[in-house]
Protein backbone atom coordinates (compact mmCIF):
# COMPACT_ATOMS: atom_id res chain seq x y z
CA UNK A 1 0.00 0.00 0.00
CA UNK A 2 3.02 2.25 0.30
CA UNK A 3 2.88 2.90 -3.43
CA UNK A 4 -0.64 4.13 -3.00
CA UNK A 5 0.57 6.99 -0.83
CA UNK A 6 3.01 8.22 -3.43
CA UNK A 7 2.50 11.83 -4.30
CA UNK A 8 0.73 12.35 -7.58
CA UNK A 9 2.69 14.27 -10.17
CA UNK A 10 1.42 17.83 -10.43
CA UNK A 11 -0.64 18.77 -13.46
CA UNK A 12 1.47 20.55 -16.04
CA UNK A 13 0.19 22.35 -19.10
CA UNK A 14 2.35 20.33 -21.44
CA UNK A 15 0.91 17.11 -20.03
CA UNK A 16 -2.71 18.12 -20.40
CA UNK A 17 -3.15 16.48 -23.77
CA UNK A 18 -3.49 12.79 -22.95
CA UNK A 19 -5.89 11.63 -25.58
CA UNK A 20 -6.21 13.81 -28.63
CA UNK A 21 -9.20 12.04 -30.08
CA UNK A 22 -11.39 12.48 -27.01
CA UNK A 23 -10.09 15.77 -25.68
CA UNK A 24 -9.92 17.49 -29.03
CA UNK A 25 -13.34 16.23 -29.97
CA UNK A 26 -14.89 17.64 -26.80
CA UNK A 27 -12.95 20.88 -26.93
CA UNK A 28 -13.69 21.45 -30.61
CA UNK A 29 -17.37 20.77 -29.96
CA UNK A 30 -17.41 23.25 -27.09
CA UNK A 31 -15.60 25.81 -29.20
CA UNK A 32 -17.86 25.23 -32.19
CA UNK A 33 -20.96 25.65 -30.07
CA UNK A 34 -19.63 28.79 -28.43
CA UNK A 35 -18.46 30.16 -31.76
CA UNK A 36 -21.84 29.41 -33.30
CA UNK A 37 -23.67 31.23 -30.53
CA UNK A 38 -21.14 34.04 -30.70
CA UNK A 39 -21.50 34.32 -34.46
CA UNK A 40 -25.29 34.46 -34.39
CA UNK A 41 -25.59 36.87 -31.51
CA UNK A 42 -22.57 38.83 -32.75
CA UNK A 43 -24.22 39.23 -36.13
CA UNK A 44 -27.30 40.53 -34.38
CA UNK A 45 -25.21 42.94 -32.32
CA UNK A 46 -23.33 44.07 -35.41
CA UNK A 47 -26.59 44.67 -37.23
CA UNK A 48 -27.90 46.70 -34.32
CA UNK A 49 -24.72 48.73 -34.12
CA UNK A 50 -24.95 49.50 -37.86
CA UNK A 51 -28.54 50.56 -37.38
CA UNK A 52 -27.56 52.78 -34.46
CA UNK A 53 -24.74 54.27 -36.52
CA UNK A 54 -27.07 55.17 -39.40
CA UNK A 55 -29.54 56.73 -36.98
CA UNK A 56 -26.76 58.62 -35.21
CA UNK A 57 -25.65 59.96 -38.61
CA UNK A 58 -29.18 61.14 -39.24
CA UNK A 59 -29.16 62.78 -35.85
CA UNK A 60 -26.01 64.70 -36.67
CA UNK A 61 -27.48 65.65 -40.02
CA UNK A 62 -30.56 66.97 -38.26
CA UNK A 63 -28.47 69.76 -36.74
CA UNK A 64 -28.13 72.72 -39.08
CA UNK A 65 -25.27 75.16 -38.65
CA UNK A 66 -26.27 78.80 -38.96
CA UNK A 67 -24.21 81.71 -37.71
CA UNK A 68 -26.90 83.56 -35.72
CA UNK A 69 -27.20 81.03 -32.92
CA UNK A 70 -23.96 79.25 -33.58
CA UNK A 71 -25.01 76.09 -31.89
CA UNK A 72 -22.16 73.76 -32.58
CA UNK A 73 -22.88 70.20 -33.39
CA UNK A 74 -21.54 68.06 -30.63
CA UNK A 75 -19.96 64.69 -30.89
CA UNK A 76 -22.26 61.68 -30.67
CA UNK A 77 -21.87 61.16 -26.93
CA UNK A 78 -22.80 64.77 -26.26
CA UNK A 79 -25.51 64.92 -28.86
CA UNK A 80 -28.37 63.84 -26.68
CA UNK A 81 -27.86 66.67 -24.19
CA UNK A 82 -27.57 69.23 -26.94
CA UNK A 83 -30.74 67.95 -28.49
CA UNK A 84 -32.64 68.13 -25.24
CA UNK A 85 -31.57 71.75 -24.75
CA UNK A 86 -32.71 72.58 -28.22
CA UNK A 87 -36.04 70.86 -27.74
CA UNK A 88 -36.66 72.97 -24.67
CA UNK A 89 -35.79 76.12 -26.57
CA UNK A 90 -38.08 75.22 -29.43
CA UNK A 91 -40.85 74.17 -27.11
CA UNK A 92 -40.74 77.46 -25.28
CA UNK A 93 -40.85 79.38 -28.49
CA UNK A 94 -43.55 77.34 -30.12
CA UNK A 95 -45.55 76.78 -26.97
CA UNK A 96 -48.00 79.58 -27.74
CA UNK A 97 -48.71 78.13 -31.13
CA UNK A 98 -46.56 80.69 -32.93
CA UNK A 99 -44.00 79.62 -35.54
CA UNK A 100 -40.44 79.00 -34.48
CA UNK A 101 -38.28 82.03 -35.16
CA UNK A 102 -36.73 82.30 -38.59
CA UNK A 103 -33.17 82.04 -37.27
CA UNK A 104 -33.60 78.79 -35.40
CA UNK A 105 -30.64 76.58 -35.94
CA UNK A 106 -32.33 73.23 -36.41
CA UNK A 107 -33.17 71.76 -39.76
CA UNK A 108 -36.80 70.98 -40.19
CA UNK A 109 -38.16 67.56 -41.05
CA UNK A 110 -41.40 66.08 -42.10
CA UNK A 111 -42.07 62.94 -40.10
CA UNK A 112 -44.72 60.69 -41.57
CA UNK A 113 -45.85 57.73 -39.54
CA UNK A 114 -47.68 54.83 -41.03
CA UNK A 115 -48.66 51.77 -38.97
CA UNK A 116 -45.14 50.34 -38.88
CA UNK A 117 -42.74 52.79 -40.44
CA UNK A 118 -41.45 56.23 -39.79
CA UNK A 119 -40.25 58.35 -42.68
CA UNK A 120 -38.18 61.41 -42.06
CA UNK A 121 -37.78 63.97 -44.84
CA UNK A 122 -36.01 67.30 -44.91
CA UNK A 123 -38.35 70.24 -45.15
CA UNK A 124 -37.28 72.65 -47.83
CA UNK A 125 -36.34 76.03 -46.31
CA UNK A 126 -38.95 78.71 -46.73
CA UNK A 127 -38.11 81.24 -49.45
CA UNK A 128 -36.83 84.60 -48.34
CA UNK A 129 -38.88 87.74 -48.75
CA UNK A 130 -36.96 88.61 -51.92
CA UNK A 131 -37.94 85.29 -53.42
CA UNK A 132 -34.50 83.66 -53.17
CA UNK A 133 -34.06 80.19 -51.75
CA UNK A 134 -34.36 80.23 -47.94
CA UNK A 135 -31.22 78.40 -46.93
CA UNK A 136 -29.01 79.81 -49.59
CA UNK A 137 -28.65 83.24 -48.08
CA UNK A 138 -27.59 82.02 -44.66
CA UNK A 139 -24.00 80.96 -44.38
CA UNK A 140 -23.43 77.99 -42.29
CA UNK A 141 -20.97 78.28 -39.45
CA UNK A 142 -17.67 76.70 -40.48
CA UNK A 143 -16.83 75.73 -36.91
CA UNK A 144 -20.14 74.02 -36.57
CA UNK A 145 -19.63 72.12 -39.81
CA UNK A 146 -16.19 71.04 -38.68
CA UNK A 147 -17.64 69.78 -35.42
CA UNK A 148 -20.35 67.92 -37.30
CA UNK A 149 -17.65 66.22 -39.33
CA UNK A 150 -15.85 65.36 -36.09
CA UNK A 151 -19.06 63.95 -34.67
CA UNK A 152 -19.58 61.79 -37.76
CA UNK A 153 -16.02 60.57 -37.57
CA UNK A 154 -16.57 59.77 -33.91
CA UNK A 155 -19.64 57.74 -34.83
CA UNK A 156 -17.67 55.85 -37.46
CA UNK A 157 -14.84 55.30 -35.03
CA UNK A 158 -17.30 53.95 -32.48
CA UNK A 159 -18.75 51.58 -35.06
CA UNK A 160 -15.30 50.30 -35.94
CA UNK A 161 -14.48 49.97 -32.26
CA UNK A 162 -17.56 47.83 -31.71
CA UNK A 163 -16.67 45.58 -34.66
CA UNK A 164 -13.10 45.23 -33.46
CA UNK A 165 -14.31 44.60 -29.91
CA UNK A 166 -16.65 41.89 -31.16
CA UNK A 167 -13.87 40.12 -33.05
CA UNK A 168 -11.24 40.45 -30.31
CA UNK A 169 -13.53 39.46 -27.46
CA UNK A 170 -14.67 36.48 -29.54
CA UNK A 171 -11.11 35.33 -30.07
CA UNK A 172 -10.17 35.84 -26.42
CA UNK A 173 -13.26 33.94 -25.31
CA UNK A 174 -12.50 31.06 -27.68
CA UNK A 175 -8.93 30.90 -26.40
CA UNK A 176 -10.17 30.89 -22.81
CA UNK A 177 -12.67 28.17 -23.63
CA UNK A 178 -9.92 26.12 -25.26
CA UNK A 179 -7.77 26.31 -22.13
CA UNK A 180 -10.70 25.59 -19.82
CA UNK A 181 -11.75 22.72 -22.09
CA UNK A 182 -8.25 21.31 -22.11
CA UNK A 183 -8.01 21.36 -18.32
CA UNK A 184 -11.59 20.16 -17.85
CA UNK A 185 -11.27 17.22 -20.23
CA UNK A 186 -7.92 16.27 -18.71
CA UNK A 187 -9.70 15.76 -15.42
CA UNK A 188 -11.72 12.87 -16.72
CA UNK A 189 -9.45 11.63 -19.47
CA UNK A 190 -6.65 11.41 -16.87
CA UNK A 191 -8.40 8.72 -14.77
CA UNK A 192 -9.36 6.80 -17.93
CA UNK A 193 -5.78 6.96 -19.10
CA UNK A 194 -4.60 5.67 -15.74
CA UNK A 195 -7.12 2.82 -15.74
CA UNK A 196 -5.98 1.85 -19.23
CA UNK A 197 -2.34 1.85 -18.12
CA UNK A 198 -3.10 -0.26 -15.03
CA UNK A 199 -5.19 -2.69 -17.08
CA UNK A 200 -2.27 -3.21 -19.45
CA UNK A 201 -0.01 -3.78 -16.43
CA UNK A 202 -2.45 -6.40 -15.15
CA UNK A 203 -2.37 -8.11 -18.51
CA UNK A 204 1.41 -8.33 -18.08
CA UNK A 205 0.85 -9.87 -14.61
CA UNK A 206 1.88 -6.67 -12.82
CA UNK A 207 -0.63 -6.17 -10.03
CA UNK A 208 1.00 -3.21 -8.28
CA UNK A 209 -1.56 -1.16 -6.35
CA UNK A 210 -2.78 1.73 -8.51
CA UNK A 211 -2.17 5.32 -7.53
CA UNK A 212 -5.06 7.30 -6.09
CA UNK A 213 -6.50 9.97 -8.31
CA UNK A 214 -5.84 13.65 -7.80
CA UNK A 215 -8.38 15.40 -5.59
CA UNK A 216 -9.88 17.40 -8.44
CA UNK A 217 -9.98 14.52 -10.88
CA UNK A 218 -13.36 13.34 -12.02
CA UNK A 219 -14.57 9.72 -12.23
CA UNK A 220 -13.64 9.08 -8.60
CA UNK A 221 -16.50 6.56 -8.22
CA UNK A 222 -15.51 4.79 -11.42
CA UNK A 223 -11.89 4.63 -10.29
CA UNK A 224 -13.02 3.28 -6.91
CA UNK A 225 -14.80 0.45 -8.75
CA UNK A 226 -11.66 -0.22 -10.75
CA UNK A 227 -9.59 -0.42 -7.58
CA UNK A 228 -12.01 -2.90 -6.03
CA UNK A 229 -11.88 -5.02 -9.20
CA UNK A 230 -8.11 -4.70 -9.23
CA UNK A 231 -7.87 -5.98 -5.65
CA UNK A 232 -10.06 -9.00 -6.44
CA UNK A 233 -8.13 -9.79 -9.62
CA UNK A 234 -4.90 -9.54 -7.70
CA UNK A 235 -6.29 -12.01 -5.15
CA UNK A 236 -7.36 -14.37 -7.93
CA UNK A 237 -3.90 -14.16 -9.43
CA UNK A 238 -2.30 -14.91 -6.09
CA UNK A 239 -4.67 -17.86 -5.58
CA UNK A 240 -3.69 -19.25 -8.97
CA UNK A 241 -0.02 -18.94 -8.12
CA UNK A 242 -0.42 -20.53 -4.70
CA UNK A 243 -2.41 -23.44 -6.20
CA UNK A 244 0.24 -23.95 -8.86
CA UNK A 245 2.96 -23.84 -6.22
CA UNK A 246 1.08 -26.40 -4.13
CA UNK A 247 0.88 -28.70 -7.15
CA UNK A 248 4.58 -28.16 -7.80
CA UNK A 249 5.39 -29.08 -4.23
CA UNK A 250 3.41 -32.28 -4.60
CA UNK A 251 5.23 -33.12 -7.81
CA UNK A 252 8.61 -32.23 -6.26
CA UNK A 253 7.85 -34.65 -3.45
CA UNK A 254 7.80 -37.43 -6.02
CA UNK A 255 11.18 -38.84 -7.03
CA UNK A 256 12.29 -37.54 -10.40
CA UNK A 257 13.24 -41.00 -11.63
CA UNK A 258 9.69 -42.18 -11.12
CA UNK A 259 8.16 -39.45 -13.32
CA UNK A 260 6.92 -40.43 -16.76
CA UNK A 261 7.71 -38.42 -19.87
CA UNK A 262 4.29 -36.84 -19.75
CA UNK A 263 4.70 -35.92 -16.09
CA UNK A 264 8.10 -34.43 -16.82
CA UNK A 265 6.61 -32.29 -19.55
CA UNK A 266 3.86 -31.18 -17.21
CA UNK A 267 6.41 -30.24 -14.58
CA UNK A 268 8.39 -28.21 -17.09
CA UNK A 269 5.25 -26.38 -18.20
CA UNK A 270 4.34 -25.75 -14.59
CA UNK A 271 7.73 -24.25 -13.82
CA UNK A 272 7.55 -22.06 -16.88
CA UNK A 273 4.08 -20.88 -15.96
CA UNK A 274 5.17 -20.07 -12.42
CA UNK A 275 8.12 -18.07 -13.73
CA UNK A 276 5.71 -16.03 -15.80
CA UNK A 277 3.32 -15.42 -12.94
CA UNK A 278 5.59 -15.18 -9.90
CA UNK A 279 7.61 -11.99 -10.27
CA UNK A 280 4.52 -9.89 -10.34
CA UNK A 281 3.15 -11.13 -7.02
CA UNK B 1 -26.27 -14.10 -26.94
CA UNK B 2 -29.82 -13.66 -28.26
CA UNK B 3 -30.48 -10.69 -26.03
CA UNK B 4 -32.44 -7.89 -27.61
CA UNK B 5 -30.10 -4.99 -28.41
CA UNK B 6 -30.37 -2.11 -25.99
CA UNK B 7 -31.86 1.06 -27.43
CA UNK B 8 -31.04 4.57 -26.29
CA UNK B 9 -33.90 6.32 -24.55
CA UNK B 10 -34.15 10.03 -23.85
CA UNK B 11 -34.59 9.35 -20.14
CA UNK B 12 -31.33 7.40 -20.09
CA UNK B 13 -29.18 10.08 -21.65
CA UNK B 14 -28.00 11.42 -18.34
CA UNK B 15 -25.76 8.66 -17.02
CA UNK B 16 -22.77 10.17 -15.27
CA UNK B 17 -22.87 13.55 -13.64
CA UNK B 18 -19.11 13.58 -13.32
CA UNK B 19 -18.63 13.81 -17.06
CA UNK B 20 -21.92 15.10 -18.38
CA UNK B 21 -23.07 17.66 -15.85
CA UNK B 22 -19.79 19.53 -15.64
CA UNK B 23 -19.39 19.67 -19.43
CA UNK B 24 -22.99 20.74 -19.90
CA UNK B 25 -22.64 23.41 -17.25
CA UNK B 26 -19.46 24.73 -18.82
CA UNK B 27 -21.02 25.00 -22.25
CA UNK B 28 -24.22 26.52 -20.87
CA UNK B 29 -22.17 29.00 -18.85
CA UNK B 30 -20.00 29.95 -21.84
CA UNK B 31 -23.05 30.41 -24.07
CA UNK B 32 -24.88 32.37 -21.39
CA UNK B 33 -21.85 34.60 -20.90
CA UNK B 34 -21.66 35.29 -24.64
CA UNK B 35 -25.39 35.99 -24.75
CA UNK B 36 -25.29 38.34 -21.77
CA UNK B 37 -22.29 40.30 -23.07
CA UNK B 38 -23.49 40.56 -26.66
CA UNK B 39 -27.09 40.96 -25.52
CA UNK B 40 -26.14 44.00 -23.47
CA UNK B 41 -24.36 45.38 -26.53
CA UNK B 42 -27.48 44.85 -28.63
CA UNK B 43 -29.60 46.54 -25.97
CA UNK B 44 -27.13 49.40 -25.71
CA UNK B 45 -27.22 49.92 -29.47
CA UNK B 46 -31.01 49.83 -29.49
CA UNK B 47 -31.09 52.35 -26.64
CA UNK B 48 -28.64 54.58 -28.46
CA UNK B 49 -30.66 54.37 -31.69
CA UNK B 50 -33.86 55.15 -29.82
CA UNK B 51 -32.27 58.19 -28.20
CA UNK B 52 -31.11 59.41 -31.59
CA UNK B 53 -34.55 58.90 -33.09
CA UNK B 54 -36.04 60.66 -30.06
CA UNK B 55 -33.92 63.73 -30.59
CA UNK B 56 -34.62 63.77 -34.33
CA UNK B 57 -38.32 63.62 -33.60
CA UNK B 58 -38.03 66.42 -31.08
CA UNK B 59 -36.67 68.69 -33.78
CA UNK B 60 -38.89 67.50 -36.52
CA UNK B 61 -41.92 69.24 -37.85
CA UNK B 62 -44.80 66.85 -38.06
CA UNK B 63 -47.43 66.61 -40.71
CA UNK B 64 -50.35 67.95 -38.83
CA UNK B 65 -53.40 65.78 -38.50
CA UNK B 66 -56.33 66.96 -40.59
CA UNK B 67 -58.56 69.23 -38.54
CA UNK B 68 -56.22 69.19 -35.57
CA UNK B 69 -53.87 72.04 -36.32
CA UNK B 70 -51.02 72.35 -33.86
CA UNK B 71 -51.94 69.27 -31.95
CA UNK B 72 -50.53 66.62 -34.26
CA UNK B 73 -46.87 67.04 -33.39
CA UNK B 74 -47.21 66.21 -29.70
CA UNK B 75 -49.49 63.27 -30.33
CA UNK B 76 -47.31 61.82 -33.06
CA UNK B 77 -44.13 62.43 -31.10
CA UNK B 78 -45.56 60.61 -28.09
CA UNK B 79 -46.85 57.87 -30.34
CA UNK B 80 -43.39 57.32 -31.83
CA UNK B 81 -41.74 57.35 -28.43
CA UNK B 82 -44.23 54.82 -27.12
CA UNK B 83 -43.59 52.74 -30.21
CA UNK B 84 -39.85 52.89 -29.59
CA UNK B 85 -40.38 51.86 -25.98
CA UNK B 86 -42.53 48.94 -27.11
CA UNK B 87 -39.84 48.00 -29.63
CA UNK B 88 -37.31 47.93 -26.82
CA UNK B 89 -39.52 45.66 -24.72
CA UNK B 90 -40.02 43.43 -27.75
CA UNK B 91 -36.27 43.27 -28.31
CA UNK B 92 -35.68 42.20 -24.70
CA UNK B 93 -38.28 39.47 -25.05
CA UNK B 94 -36.80 38.38 -28.36
CA UNK B 95 -33.33 38.25 -26.84
CA UNK B 96 -34.53 36.19 -23.87
CA UNK B 97 -36.27 33.69 -26.15
CA UNK B 98 -33.45 33.43 -28.69
CA UNK B 99 -30.76 33.15 -26.01
CA UNK B 100 -32.73 30.54 -24.07
CA UNK B 101 -33.18 28.54 -27.28
CA UNK B 102 -29.49 28.81 -28.18
CA UNK B 103 -28.33 27.79 -24.71
CA UNK B 104 -30.81 24.90 -24.60
CA UNK B 105 -29.76 23.59 -28.01
CA UNK B 106 -26.07 23.83 -27.12
CA UNK B 107 -26.62 22.10 -23.76
CA UNK B 108 -28.73 19.34 -25.31
CA UNK B 109 -26.10 18.72 -27.95
CA UNK B 110 -23.46 18.39 -25.23
CA UNK B 111 -25.75 15.98 -23.36
CA UNK B 112 -25.97 13.78 -26.44
CA UNK B 113 -22.24 13.95 -27.10
CA UNK B 114 -21.21 13.29 -23.51
CA UNK B 115 -23.71 10.43 -23.32
CA UNK B 116 -21.66 8.68 -25.97
CA UNK B 117 -18.65 9.00 -23.67
CA UNK B 118 -20.44 8.36 -20.40
CA UNK B 119 -22.03 5.17 -21.81
CA UNK B 120 -18.77 3.21 -22.18
CA UNK B 121 -17.47 4.49 -18.83
CA UNK B 122 -20.73 3.49 -17.17
CA UNK B 123 -20.55 0.07 -18.82
CA UNK B 124 -16.94 -0.45 -17.72
CA UNK B 125 -18.01 0.55 -14.21
CA UNK B 126 -20.65 -2.20 -14.23
CA UNK B 127 -18.08 -4.75 -15.36
CA UNK B 128 -15.67 -3.59 -12.65
CA UNK B 129 -18.47 -4.18 -10.14
CA UNK B 130 -18.85 -7.72 -11.45
CA UNK B 131 -15.10 -8.25 -11.36
CA UNK B 132 -15.03 -6.96 -7.78
CA UNK B 133 -17.45 -9.79 -7.01
CA UNK B 134 -15.00 -12.22 -8.59
CA UNK B 135 -17.03 -12.70 -11.77
CA UNK B 136 -15.36 -12.45 -15.14
CA UNK B 137 -18.15 -13.23 -17.54
CA UNK B 138 -18.10 -12.29 -21.19
CA UNK B 139 -18.33 -8.65 -22.27
CA UNK B 140 -20.91 -7.07 -24.56
CA UNK B 141 -19.56 -4.73 -27.22
CA UNK B 142 -20.31 -1.03 -27.27
CA UNK B 143 -23.24 0.42 -29.17
CA UNK B 144 -22.74 2.00 -32.55
CA UNK B 145 -21.74 5.62 -32.20
CA UNK B 146 -20.26 5.24 -28.73
CA UNK B 147 -16.97 7.01 -28.08
CA UNK B 148 -13.98 5.89 -25.99
CA UNK B 149 -13.65 2.81 -28.18
CA UNK B 150 -9.93 2.71 -27.58
CA UNK B 151 -10.35 2.48 -23.79
CA UNK B 152 -13.15 -0.02 -24.02
CA UNK B 153 -11.22 -2.20 -26.44
CA UNK B 154 -8.25 -2.23 -24.07
CA UNK B 155 -10.55 -3.09 -21.20
CA UNK B 156 -12.25 -5.82 -23.20
CA UNK B 157 -8.91 -7.21 -24.37
CA UNK B 158 -7.45 -7.27 -20.84
CA UNK B 159 -10.66 -8.75 -19.46
CA UNK B 160 -10.58 -11.57 -22.01
CA UNK B 161 -6.90 -12.12 -21.43
CA UNK B 162 -7.33 -12.35 -17.63
CA UNK B 163 -10.34 -14.62 -18.03
CA UNK B 164 -8.45 -16.95 -20.34
CA UNK B 165 -5.43 -16.90 -18.07
CA UNK B 166 -7.44 -17.94 -15.00
CA UNK B 167 -9.33 -20.54 -16.98
CA UNK B 168 -6.10 -21.98 -18.40
CA UNK B 169 -4.49 -22.01 -14.97
CA UNK B 170 -7.47 -23.82 -13.48
CA UNK B 171 -7.55 -26.35 -16.30
CA UNK B 172 -3.81 -26.85 -16.01
CA UNK B 173 -4.08 -27.51 -12.31
CA UNK B 174 -7.01 -29.86 -12.93
CA UNK B 175 -4.93 -31.70 -15.54
CA UNK B 176 -2.48 -32.66 -12.80
CA UNK B 177 -5.18 -34.84 -11.22
CA UNK B 178 -5.10 -37.11 -14.24
CA UNK B 179 -1.32 -37.28 -14.38
CA UNK B 180 -0.41 -37.62 -10.74
CA UNK B 181 -1.63 -39.78 -7.93
CA UNK B 182 -2.36 -37.18 -5.25
CA UNK B 183 -3.87 -37.84 -1.86
CA UNK B 184 -7.65 -37.54 -1.53
CA UNK B 185 -7.27 -34.32 0.45
CA UNK B 186 -5.16 -32.72 -2.29
CA UNK B 187 -7.54 -33.94 -4.96
CA UNK B 188 -10.52 -32.42 -3.12
CA UNK B 189 -8.69 -29.10 -2.75
CA UNK B 190 -7.74 -28.99 -6.43
CA UNK B 191 -11.23 -29.97 -7.53
CA UNK B 192 -12.79 -27.30 -5.32
CA UNK B 193 -10.45 -24.71 -6.75
CA UNK B 194 -11.24 -25.77 -10.33
CA UNK B 195 -14.97 -25.78 -9.70
CA UNK B 196 -14.87 -22.34 -8.12
CA UNK B 197 -12.89 -20.90 -11.02
CA UNK B 198 -15.23 -22.37 -13.62
CA UNK B 199 -18.19 -20.82 -11.84
CA UNK B 200 -16.46 -17.45 -11.79
CA UNK B 201 -15.47 -17.58 -15.42
CA UNK B 202 -18.44 -19.24 -17.04
CA UNK B 203 -20.20 -17.30 -19.76
CA UNK B 204 -23.66 -15.81 -19.26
Amino acid sequence: MSQNKKKNPSRKWRNLFLDNSIQLRLIVTMLALAAGVMFLVGLWAYDKSMEATVIAHNQVDSVSCKPSRATPAKPQHAQKKASEDDVQALGEEAGDGSEAPADETQKKFNVTITSSEMEIKDVAPEPNEDGSAGGATIEEDKDCLAQMAVAKKEIQRRQKKITLWLILSGLVLLLLLFLIGLKGTHRFVGPLFRVKRDLLKMKANDFAVPYDLREKDRLQVFFGKFKSAHAVLKKMHEDDVSQLEAVKKLIDATEASKLTEEQMQFKARLEKLLTELRPSV
Amino acid sequence: MTKRPYKRKLSNYYLMGEIQLSTMLWVAFACAFICVVLGSLIYQQEQSANESIGSIIDFAEFNETPGGEGVGSDIQSNFIKEDLEKGKQKLILQMILVFAALISVATLYVLLLTHRMAGPVYKMGLYFDKMANGRLQSIWPLRKGDLLNDYFETFSDVHTSLRNKHLNNAEFINESLELFDFTQEDKTRIEAFFSSRVTQLKTD
